[in-house]
């Protein structure tokens, strides 16, 4: 099922509708955060079956990296980003094997959050730049949207954790 | 028990319907993309443009009437373009004396990296910086490499996208340079089935305010109920765009294409236009 499935992308995506590639979101370590300090967050994003994104680490200079940008805000600032290295994946165009992302891609984010008066949340916004390819022809350069809005909690309610999961496998050190 | 039954039919049906669909387009689709082409002479024109090659000259396609043109839409950073360069270059250099000519349009940003490549990998055949209009007239440029197959009549025989496998460009430029300048061609077998399945655009539909969609026959009234209707409807591609915004912002997007075309046509028939 899945294969069809895989299949029937890769033929769309040498057919006339280019498909959605890859979509994304933004999800936070923690309900919350506490104002004045460090939150863990993440781009988690879904590559649809049969493509692949260049990773951000490239493996040839003449490749797009995916790139996760953000808006610098005295509310909310990513700090850091940490990128997966990607998985080197031979493909029919390329002697050498390429760095690249597929299927699930978490990206993980330091997010230091402002003391800002008066409101109960903040938000982060950014993109998510990529471009896609499979086996036999690539995607035009784009982006895709993120948006988060992170609640504020008062210091002395301690913060509880979410999605653990995918965050044990972001190397966040 | 049932729950095993409904998934079961919902596998089936998903295998029924994926071998329908790959049928029709790979077994059913092509044959009569072919056919129809071949029977009603109607491989289109070739949309003209004119261009400047990186080396500073200018590339009309009319001027290249009576030769075979491959057509070849590329960039730097897409590998399977890269793939497919070394085999242009040597059916130019085959080729070139018989009348075919390559030409390269780069969908690259700036010029700068292609100038780089070109000079590089000792490109033999000009290549020209393109443009989003010429995407669109060749009927909107999704994926890289696309690359276009025009007989010495100026018709396209075969569009291709993404790379293709060694020999198909040459059989097909073969049967295409036994054509006399500027005479139809009596008979064309494609290398790859669909490739004769080919849409271009008019300079109306490119220029038109509403990209992709000819205006050019409503009325200033018309033209604002029209821009009113598709600036009240959301593009469901998942843009966030209204279907205007996404027709000005992204002309590639062949959703908003399709939802504009279908309320122009409604519009054109409450308006007997």
């Amino acid at each position: 099922m899945g294969g069809v499935l895989a299949c029937l992308l890769a033929i769309s995506a040498l057919g006339q509708e280019p498909p959605q590639i890859v979509r994304a979101q933004l999800l936070m370590a923690t309900e919350g955060a506490h104002p004045g300090s460090r939150v863990r967050a993440a781009v988690i994003a879904q590559i649809a079956p049969g493509y692949h994104i260049n990773a951000h680490h490239l493996s040839l200079d003449y490749l797009i990296p995916t790139e996760a940008r953000f808006k610098s805000s005295p509310d909310a600032k990513v700090e850091k980003i940490i990128y997966p290295a990607g998985r080197l994946k031979r493909l029919a165009f390329s002697k050498t094997p390429l760095l690249v992302y597929e299927g699930k891609l978490p990206i993980g984010l330091v997010v230091r959050v402002g003391t800002p008066k008066g409101i109960s949340t903040i938000s982060l916004r950014g993109e998510l730049s990529y471009q896609a390819c499979n086996d036999r022809a690539c995607f035009a350069p784009s982006s895709v949207p993120l948006a988060l809005n992170i609640s504020l909690v008062p210091r002395k309610v301690p913060l509880r954790s979410t999605h653990a999961a995918v965050f044990s496998k972001i190397q966040f050190r | 028990m049932k729950a095993k039954r409904i998934v079961l039919g919902v596998v089936l049906g998903a295998v029924v319907a994926g071998g329908l669909y790959l049928a029709n387009r790979f077994w059913i689709a092509p044959a009569t993309a072919a056919r129809s082409a071949k029977s009603d002479g109607a491989y289109p024109m070739a949309p003209e443009f004119k261009l400047t090659s990186l080396s500073g000259q200018t590339i009309n396609l009319r001027d290249l009437r009576g030769k075979v043109v491959i057509l070849d839409f590329w960039a730097t950073w897409c590998g399977p373009c890269r793939l497919e360069i070394p085999e242009f270059e040597d059916l130019q250099r085959k080729y070139g004396s018989q009348g075919l000519q390559v030409v390269g349009v780069s969908m690259d940003d700036s010029s700068a990296p292609v100038r780089q490549f070109y000079q590089q990998f000792k490109m033999n055949y000009p290549v020209v910086m393109g443009t989003d209009k010429v995407g669109e007239l060749y009927g909107g440029i999704y994926a890289l490499p696309t690359s276009f197959v025009i007989g010495r009549d100026g018709r396209i025989y075969a569009k291709h996208v993404g790379a293709m496998s060694e020999g198909v460009f040459l059989r097909e430029v073969r049967q295409l340079l036994a054509a006399r300048p500027n005479q139809p061609l009596a008979s064309f077998t494609p290398a790859v089935p669909g490739s004769a399945d080919i849409s271009v655009e008019t300079p109306a539909e490119v220029n038109s305010p509403v990209p992709g969609v000819d205006v050019s026959k409503l009325s200033a009234a018309q033209l604002a109920e029209f821009k009113k209707k598709l600036s009240s409807e959301h593009c469901t591609c998942g843009c966030g765009y209204t279907v205007l915004q996404c027709r000005e912002v992204d002309g590639s997007c062949p959703t908003s294409l399709k939802m504009a075309r279908e309320a122009m046509a409604k519009l054109m028939r409450k308006n007997s236009i």
